[in-house]
């Protein structure tokens, strides 16, 4: 066998050894638990269990962070689908599709699927992260700010998928959530812009309370002003539509999709500081565009759950790679990992991956977690799927306590707090009017990626430093850009010429 | 000329926008590059949205609009009623506390908008705020060391 096979193999055999298969049960587990309360993510019970772990082995402290990093994924979509809350930043694209499917009583079919795509999805990442380790060494380091705007320019095109039925309204949307995106230090000037004075600002609006309001407390709102008496508008449970099968079902009906998406999820979790959000939201865009017209995106479309869902967990194992050759971490969590490697003398890159069987004890862990987390999610959608029949006199408070919770554990600040609750307001005034909010939200988490990679790109033009026809990995996105804005007009234009003859046909006749 | 709450919704955004034109006009030549690029077009957009809604384009899309919302049906409520009670939440973690506060909202909604008897809205609010004091007080608190106000606002 290759030498990287041996210590898969070394690394596998480490992790089922006795006491240590322990270690990731109760990562999982608890990771769960904790993902269940907005705001309190895995990456927050990483940091409280740094103290806990001081003292222990080396591969048991590898065992835990690896569960802890991948078992909080699921139950964040859960709340997402179910309450229109994500449990982390991510999961807030799951909710587009996935909450307008548990309020048509199908909340099973979407967690179904949800679990599914989750476990396929970190074991996409994963056989990535195996088979392209060596490969990826030599490949990041040649991504650079050109590649990273056409990235968030692809991500951004997604718009033009999302707002069909009102394209005006869609773009203004998008407008504004670039524009807020701009609030705080400038880039490349570090000029404070939009901050109207206040030091709260400076640092530009955090998305989580931001997610919190334009989605978990504008539906709230709704769902009290409605009068409807459940989210799903039935009272028993066997009234509810659909099961986690037909959901698991429409992850292998949709497999060209969903490897599109998992693919996406490791590129873009292998580029540093772009992160689980990003990756989710520019599949879940490449998922909406590919759908073409058919699509009822943003309506209940299963595969609207499935693309975020399956390239969030693919993520993880991207993530990996940068963290793992040359200790660059991808995001908070994989930050907090280096930190307690670093704190047990596990330094990353060569010496890491000279030690491969130690680097694989870690990446097992996370596989093992993301599929224990979808087979304890699956073998609960029933009691989840509860909460969907719910009156809302008693769910519609409790939402919105625990959006209080989410906006509050955050940071501890209670102007989190007045921001997710100004910006439930704005978010059911768009719903109302009829403002799409998914444009908004897409260019809000996009807005800075594209502004500073913008920045970084002319400059570096400016300096001659690049040239960006030369580059094959800036070439290769403008040319998929490229390709996934063309066929859309393509198909308008085949459809237009249509009704057209029709017409003429008719008016022959 | 009677403005419906579309358009005023709309008026509302137009003002943002300007005023954020405005402050994006005072920013440096590089500062204001990209905003600048975002915000002229976005001024000229919403222009046309206006026209269009006192035209009476958005009764026709009249909250439809949005993909995945249906129409929004506020016949079950006052919709002032509900926004009074949802602010009346961070106002009251504002003043009591991340504690106190949610605890009495949960007591004072359970009871006085939902009906529910003295015993499920004690249980509850009592419930909630002990799960608030775990997650605040005991593990975030002494785990983070961050000094997260319980028991006082701001």
């Amino acid at each position: 066998m290759s030498p990287v096979l041996d210590a898969a193999w070394e690394g596998l055999l480490l992790v089922f050894a006795w006491p240590n298969i322990l270690y990731p049960l109760a990562g999982t587990l608890a990771a769960m638990v904790f993902s269940l309360l907005p705001g309190v993510s895995g990456v927050t019970l990483m940091a409280l269990a740094i103290p806990l772990t001081l003292s222990w082995d080396p591969i048991q402290v590898l065992l835990l962070f690896g569960a802890l990093v991948g078992g909080a994924t699921f139950m964040g979509s859960a709340t997402a689908i179910l309450l229109n809350i994500p449990g982390t930043a991510p999961n807030a694209a799951t909710m587009f599709d996935g909450y307008p499917m548990a309020r048509a009583g199908h909340a099973g079919t979407a967690l179904g699927c949800s679990a599914a795509a989750s476990a396929l999805g970190s074991t996409f990442g994963v056989l990535m992260l195996v088979a392209l380790l060596p490969l990826m060494a030599v490949l990041v380091p040649l991504l650079g700010p050109p590649e990273y705007l056409m990235l968030a320019v692809w991500g951004l095109a997604a718009i033009a998928t999302v707002i069909r039925a009102s394209v005006g309204k869609g773009l203004v949307m998008a407008g504004l959530g670039l524009l807020i995106s701009f609030i705080g230090f400038d880039p490349r000037t570090a000029e404070l812009r939009y901050t109207f004075g206040t030091l709260y600002l400076q640092d530009g609006l955090h998305l989580v309370p931001v997610f919190l309001g334009i989605f978990a407390v504008a539906e709230v709102i709704d769902l009290m002003a409605s009068g409807r008496t459940t989210i799903s508008g039935a009272t028993r449970l066997d009234q509810l539509a659909g099961d986690a099968l037909e959901g698991v079902r429409a992850v292998f009906r949709n497999f060209g999709l969903f490897l599109r998406s998992s693919l996406i999820g490791t590129t873009v979790g292998a580029i540093p500081g772009l992160g689980g959000t990003a990756a989710a939201f520019v599949a879940y865009g490449e998922a909406a565009r590919s759908a073409g017209p058919d699509g009822r995106f943003g309506e209940g479309d299963i595969r609207g759950v499935l693309a975020p869902e399956a390239a969030n967990d693919a993520k993880d194992g991207g993530s990996l790679i940068p963290t793992l050759l040359f200790g660059i971490p991808g995001s908070a969590g994989t930050a907090l990992l280096l930190g307690v490697l670093a704190l047990h003398g596990i330094s990353p890159g060569e010496r890491l991956v000279s030690n491969l069987s130690l680097a694989f004890v870690l990446i097992w862990s996370l596989f093992l977690s993301n599929w224990i987390s979808s087979i304890v999610g699956l073998s609960s959608v029933n009691m989840l799927s509860r909460i969907t029949v719910v009156r809302t006199s008693r769910l519609a408070p409790l939402i919105l306590i625990l959006s209080v919770t989410g906006a509050f554990a955050y940071r501890a600040r209670f102007a989190d707090v007045w921001v997710a609750f100004g910006f439930g307001l704005l978010g059911y005034a768009m719903k109302r009017y009829g403002w799409p909010r998914v444009a908004f939200i897409i260019a809000l988490v996009l807005g800075s990626m594209f502004e500073l990679n913008l920045h970084l790109t002319m400059r570096l033009q400016e300096l001659d430093r690049i040239q960006l026809w030369t580059r094959p990995g800036f070439m290769l996105l403008v040319l998929l850009l490229g390709v996934t804005l063309w066929m859309p007009g393509v198909r308008f234009a085949a459809e237009a010429r249509e009704m057209i003859g029709r017409a003429r046909r008719r008016v022959d006749r | 000329m009677r403005l419906s709450r579309s358009v005023l919704f709309t008026l509302c955004l137009l003002a943002v926008v300007l005023i954020l034109a405005y402050l994006t006009l005072g920013l440096s030549p590089t500062s204001r590059l990209v905003p600048l690029l975002v915000v002229v077009p976005l001024i000229g957009l919403l222009l046309v949205e206006l026209k269009r809604g006192v035209g009476g384009a958005d009764a026709e899309e009249a909250g439809a609009v949005e993909a995945g919302v249906e129409e929004t049906d506020t016949g079950g409520r006052s919709e002032r009623g509900v926004l009074l009670w949802v602010l009346a939440l961070p106002a009251l973690v504002q003043t009591l506390g991340i504690l106190a506060g949610p605890g009495l909202f949960l007591l004072l909604y359970s009871r006085l908008r939902s009906r529910e008897p003295w015993v499920f809205a004690l249980t509850v609010a009592a419930l909630t705020t002990l799960g608030l004091w775990g997650l605040f007080g005991l593990l975030l608190e002494t785990s983070g060391g961050v000094g997260i106000p319980l028991l006082q606002g701001r």
